[in-house]
């Protein structure tokens, strides 16, 4: 109803407070199998935890000095506490790492040497020929993008550069919100009316390109390139980034609990509260404060208990509010029902493929159907069904 | 576990994406539709006195009570509390003669909720919109019951479809449009409350219960195919705004053609049924056998949504 709260631009909402180092960080990992430290190491800001054999995905670092106290799969603990001093005739213990030097660096190498640094390069190096720099804020409520731009200027530029010498792009364009007077060397820049769902990157792509396809294009969002500009700036490891509580814009470290930081930003949780990491729209529900965040969290939102009506079981009632308001123009009030049914043809059929994953439906639906997890549980469903007849079809040909 | 570092950790909800809403819910809407109907039931209580109350206030019971019992024989969740019941029971209930008898009443606004809405399920689950189904069962069952101008003897207003159909032109060479939009004419009791509806559909637009393409569609295609007729022979032919203003038009273009779960859903789709519903109005009224076409439009405007929901706009991306 209130068309407000879809407004994407909140000025500039001053420099990044740095948050207070916290009791505790729990580095999430995603699949890094080699971890390099053990339950009560040692550690401190910079070191190596955890290693990815991927070439392409980022290593995880600590951001803190303390002392390990727990390794899993999913994550790892550090205590935050002052190291003993290094016993009569030992050599003094490091406290740091050295940056590395990245200037001389190019292609395999420097992709080696960032991959090492902690950044995710996968996305960085898709072959395109058209780079758009998202510097929207990317859902309501969020509200890093324009500070960023004047309070983190140097950063964002060593990412910018950084960013050009490893993408294969000839060509780079910045979206940026209308009236921005932000300014880029070597870059066009596209003026995108700054109100949600325009900062999803298929509508800023077909904003800029004036085409609904993502060939050929490819979209780094502000926080990404927020994360490699700090690595580029520095040479050292990835440890802090950037996530917007509530409103309020703070440089935390990697793993730092979820609880610390709104606890820091004076926010309080009860029982019943939805803690969110990213975005309202977009963002995941955890249900555990202790929750470290992790290189892509862009924002923490409380939603007190009773803010909104619950999920319902309710049937769709075919009000048409959710078709309305589908920057995809499909029929999620249809696909959800054949995802309910598990009737994936007729979801083809319907282009599932084409949501955007705003959770405009969702926002919407009177019945309060959850749609966009419906969707996204028959994408999913899709992607698998495909997994096995590609299977299938290599075991055919053998 | 790892120990417990933070003081005492609430227990969080877990919910799936989007976590805002917009606020509305059905509860929400059928209470703006009621607010909406209020105008016209005050106007048919001052044409129609205590015969208007009764009859309003038996289909509604009756409505809520058979849609409870259902809901109990179908093993569901008894979702009365959402007032769709009695949006549906008071919006029979505007379509009957004042003068109809409690039986009718009780059958027909029963079979509104059963054959309309129950019998697919739930709420969502009907292809037609319900009240022209209790209309088509009540109106096949017992015709002369349903006749408006056989139950309401005992009055001074004149009914201006039966004179247009019956007597022709000149019955009614001085109707007033004022008057009828006052409600100053016999119908079905709400109905014919037609000012009032307006009233009442235009706040339904502004609260974006509906939307504008079925109302503005309709009227469109009732002024433009009225005006052929109209511009052909005056004299044979009545004036478009005299359809628009007469009968259950109104009542038609802002709450049962809008029906929810019986209207097409995509902009095309809501276009090509309001111009369809229109065409059919004024075509059963130049032509049919019942006066007050407008249920029968509704109906036959319903058996095409499924063709207009396949008017749908190109997928983002799609070729
Ligand atoms: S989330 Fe819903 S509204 Fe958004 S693109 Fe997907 S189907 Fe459309
Ligand atoms: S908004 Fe909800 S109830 Fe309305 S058509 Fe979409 S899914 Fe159905």
């Amino acid at each position: 109803m209130n068309k407000n709260i879809f407004i994407l631009t909140h000025g500039d909402t001053g420099a990044f407070e740095t948050g207070s180092v916290p009791f505790e960080v729990r580095i999430p990992l995603n699949g890094h199998g080699k971890k390099s430290v053990k339950k009560k190491a040692e550690v401190y800001p910079g070191l190596l935890v955890a290693d990815h054999k991927n070439a392409k995905i980022g290593d995880m670092h600590c951001g803190i000095t303390g002392v390990v106290t727990e390794v899993s799969d999913s994550y790892v603990i550090v205590k935050a506490q002052d190291l003993a001093a290094p016993a009569e005739g030992e050599e003094p213990k490091p406290t740091s790492v050295d940056p590395v030097s990245l200037d001389a660096l190019e292609g395999e190498e420097l992709q080696a040497a960032l991959k090492g640094l902690g950044v995710d390069i996968r996305p960085l190096i898709k072959r395109c020929e058209l780079l758009i720099i998202n510097a929207l804020n990317p859902e309501p409520g969020i509200t890093y993008a324009e500070s960023m731009l004047v309070h983190a200027k140097g950063t964002i530029n060593a990412g910018m550069e950084m960013l050009k010498r490893l993408s294969p792009a000839t060509r780079s364009v910045v979206a940026l919100p209308t009236g921005s007077n932000a300014a880029f060397d070597d870059s066009d820049i596209a003026f995108i009316n700054p109100q949600y769902p325009n900062s999803l990157n298929e509508l800023v792509v077909a904003n800029i390109t004036g085409k609904e396809s993502m060939k050929g294009v490819n979209v780094i969002d502000l926080h990404t390139l927020y994360n490699l500009g700090a690595v580029a700036e520095s040479g050292m490891p990835l440890t802090h980034t950037v996530v917007c509580v509530e409103g309020k814009n703070i440089v935390a470290a990697i793993g730092t609990p979820v609880g610390a930081l709104l606890k820091d930003a004076s926010i309080e949780v009860a029982d019943g509260d939805t803690v969110i990491m990213g975005g309202p729209m977009r963002g995941v529900a955890t249900g555990d404060l202790n929750k470290g965040i992790s290189k892509e969290t862009n924002a923490l939102f409380v939603m007190p208990s009773g803010a909104t009506a619950p999920i319902s079981d309710h049937a769709c009632f075919s009000c048409g509010a959710c078709i309305q308001h589908c920057p995809s123009r499909i029929q999620p009030n249809m696909i959800s029902r054949y995802v309910e049914f598990n009737e994936l043809d007729f979801c083809r059929q319907e282009n599932i493929s084409a949501c955007m994953e705003c959770g405009l439906c969702t926002y919407y639906c009177p019945a309060r159907r959850p749609m966009l997890q419906y969707i996204r549980l028959g994408k999913h469903k899709i992607a698998l069904e495909e997994a096995q007849v590609t299977a299938c079809a290599l075991q055919v040909e053998e | 576990m790892a120990k417990q570092s933070l003081p005492t950790a609430p227990f969080l909800k877990v919910a799936s994406a989007p976590h805002m809403h917009c606020g509305t819910s059905i509860k929400g809407m059928m209470t703006t539709i009621l607010l909406a109907l209020l105008p016209a039931a005050v106007g048919a209580i001052y044409w129609y006195g205590m015969e208007a109350v009764r009859v309003m206030a038996l289909s509604i019971a009756t409505a809520v009570i058979v849609e409870a019992l259902c809901s109990k024989i179908m093993e569901k969740e008894i979702r009365i509390d959402d007032f769709h019941a009695v949006v549906t029971g008071l919006l029979f209930a505007f379509i009957l003669p004042a003068g109809a008898e409690w039986w009718l009443v009780v059958a027909g606004s029963a079979a509104t909720m059963v054959l309309g809405k129950m019998l697919w399920g739930n709420f969502g689950g009907a292809p037609i919109c319900a009240i022209a189904v209790g209309w088509a069962f009540c109106t096949v069952s017992w015709p002369l019951q349903m006749n408006i101008d056989a139950t309401m003897l005992n009055t001074t207003l004149v009914n201006p479809l039966s004179q247009l159909k019956y007597f022709g032109m000149d019955a009614i060479a001085d109707a007033s449009m004022k008057e009828y939009l006052m409600g100053n004419q016999l119908g079905a009791l709400g109905a014919v409350q037609v000012g009032a509806l307006l009233l009442g559909g235009i706040a339904l637009l502004v609260r974006k219960v509906i939307t504008w393409e079925i109302p503005v569609a309709t009227v469109a295609a009732v002024l433009i195919v009225g005006g052929i007729y109209y511009s052909i022979d005056p004299e044979l032919y009545a004036n478009p705004l005299f359809h628009l203003f007469t009968g259950s038009t109104m009542l038609a273009i802002f709450f049962l053609l809008p029906d929810f779960t019986s209207s097409p859903n995509t902009r095309g789709g809501k276009i090509v049924f309001g111009l369809m519903a229109g065409f059919l109005i004024i075509l059963i009224r130049t032509y049919g056998q019942y006066p007050d076409g407008v249920l029968f439009a509704v109906l036959l405007a319903n058996m095409i949504t499924p063709l207009c929901d396949m008017i749908k706009p190109k997928p983002f991306g799609a070729r």
